[in-house]
């Protein structure tokens, strides 16, 4: 355990060293999420379709979705681990008294979660400073918000499982590094990064909302914007811990499978 | 390669690619390289085209004509990439000590980590930007005559110019912050404004986009003139003069930074 203590405090201390590098982070995605903020209102009001989310609901997801961005898998890379696979480093991890398979998800999930810590506050002030209909106004009942946070949370172990099975694909030589860094985007893209899923085509909306990777993001958004009722937590929460756990497993097995066809050579 | 590089800045340019690509195609899958980054090509538009599925157009914004503006600054950015990719790695290489190397040569420092690396694989944005590109101009069924391949030929031009520039901007901030900062405001980031004409963005957005980071002046203006969207024709060819100001700018930016530059010493 304070093995993975350290991690987590390795993590934060590296967020906090480079202060630019942070900064500029902060300030483009804030100025990303309002340019994506006026185009997503430029289509509400002058385009003629209708859709399922209110502009406000609309808008309000984008800030959101900015700010939880980090979370999911892949975003802001974790590079320690997947540098160490394309280097062969690996054998040092397995030198270490750890368990290669947790090592790497405890290190993901401080990767995940410092990043988002350090940039909430200043993402925040500046979606609810924003003034005028581009700017973050949330009417959701308590309830539901707290059901939003409380599965974007569970949604974090969900999404530490996804980076690890990237990882075995990165360390299967059949596979590389490339496709792995695709599967990651998939993910992304179904996890509503580019758009709300809600806003997607209504012929998509039954796959979209069935698909495992919804769950990472677009799910807890949609309680926090108030556009899905309290009554499918339940099913959120499954959808969650089922695919996590056969992700999980999955990552376990093939990272074990590469490890016997793993050589190390010297130097 | 017993050849001789020519001295001059073009030779040398074109000498440092060669070995970089010469190295790159002893993998012999090199052809299939540019395939995973298609994915790209796909996800890049893809919020545009969902939003124009669902909303329909934007007034008399049809699809032809966004994915129009949006196709010409993701070919700009794309050729940027591929020629400029050694600015694009840059910031990595003040951290790991590369830019001493640099320093050690008698040869231009610009041109040297212009060509730090090259990427085939920025093939695919390149050739996604040129199909949206002629197949929104057929869907407009715009006739191309001399002038107008001039004026997009001049958009694409000044678009390479300003995103090289960007590069340069963010590869002299990185002198000072020395960790790689993700500058995609402009560069990843910017493509995406191309999504919505500038007459239904909030006007700071506008005035951003045509005067500071000038994206207007190499896609919409440009697009404007060679389809006849009713901007004054004119403003479609400024944007060489606009764009290479623009550049201009970074290159003395760039001598500023190299003056300050601090080595790592790793």
């Amino acid at each position: 355990m304070k093995a993975y203590i350290a991690l987590f405090r390795q993590q934060f201390l590296s967020r906090l060293q480079y202060r630019a590098a942070f900064w500029s982070q902060v300030v483009t995605s804030i100025f990303w999420a309002y340019v994506h903020t006026a185009i997503i209102a430029m289509f509400y009001r002058f385009g003629s379709g209708t859709a399922s989310l209110t502009l406000r609901q609309a808008i309000a997801f984008i800030w959101l979705k900015e700010i939880a961005f980090t979370l999911l898998p892949g975003i802001g890379m974790n590079m320690d681990v997947w540098s160490r696979i394309c280097k062969g480093e690996v054998a040092y991890d397995l030198v270490r008294p750890l368990d290669l398979y947790g090592h790497w998800y405890f290190s993901e999930l401080s990767a995940r979660i410092a990043p988002f810590i350090t940039a909430f506050a200043p993402l925040l002030l500046a979606a609810l400073i924003t003034p005028g209909e581009l700017g973050l106004r949330l009417t959701t009942a308590p309830l539901s918000f707290l059901a939003g946070l409380f599965t974007l949370t569970t949604g974090v172990l969900f999404s530490c499982a996804v980076t690890c099975l990237s990882y075995a694909m990165c360390m299967d030589v059949r596979v590389g590094h490339a496709p792995a860094n695709m599967f990651l985007l998939v993910v992304q893209v179904l996890a509503g990064s580019i758009l709300p899923l809600q806003l997607w085509p209504d012929s998509m909306q039954r796959f979209l909302a069935m698909q495992p990777f919804a769950g990472l993001m677009d799910l807890p958004l949609r309680f926090m914007v108030g556009s899905a009722a309290l009554s499918e937590l339940p099913r959120v929460l499954m959808t969650q811990a089922v695919w996590g756990a056969l992700i999980v497993l999955l990552g376990r097995f093939w990272i074990g499978r590469n490890l016997k066809r793993l050589i190390v050579q010297g130097g | 390669m017993k050849r001789r590089f020519s001295q001059s800045p073009l030779g040398l340019y074109f000498g440092y690619m060669r070995i970089i690509m010469a190295g790159q195609m002893q993998y012999k899958g090199w052809l299939l390289l540019p395939l995973p980054s298609l994915i790209y090509v796909i996800t890049d538009p893809l919020d545009a085209l969902l939003m124009l599925d669902r909303f329909g157009a934007v007034g008399e914004w049809t699809a032809a004509r966004i994915l129009l503006i949006y196709g010409m600054a993701l070919l700009s950015f794309g050729l940027s990439e591929l020629l400029g990719r050694g600015f694009d790695m840059f910031p990595h290489s003040i951290r790991d000590g590369a830019f001493d190397r640099v320093l050690l040569r008698p040869r231009s420092t610009f041109l040297q980590s212009l060509t730090l690396s090259f990427s085939i694989t920025r093939l695919s944005r390149v050739s996604g930007g040129l199909i949206l590109v002629m197949l929104t101009l057929a869907a407009q069924s715009v006739r191309m005559t001399l002038p107008r391949l001039l004026v997009l030929l001049g958009a694409l031009a000044g678009g390479v110019m300003t995103y090289v520039g960007l590069f340069i901007i963010n590869s002299v901030i990185s002198f000072f912050t020395i960790s790689p900062i993700e500058l995609n405001i402009f560069t990843n980031g910017s493509y995406q404004v191309a999504k919505a004409p500038p007459k239904y963005l909030p006007q700071g957005l506008r005035r951003t986009f045509t005067f500071i980071f000038p994206l207007f002046m190499f896609a919409y203006y440009p697009a404007s003139t060679i389809c006849g969207w009713g901007e004054p024709g004119w403003m479609g060819c400024l944007a060489l003069p606009v764009c290479g100001a623009f550049f201009a700018l970074t290159l003395l930016l760039w001598r500023f930074g190299v003056r300050h530059y601090r080595s790592t010493g790793s």
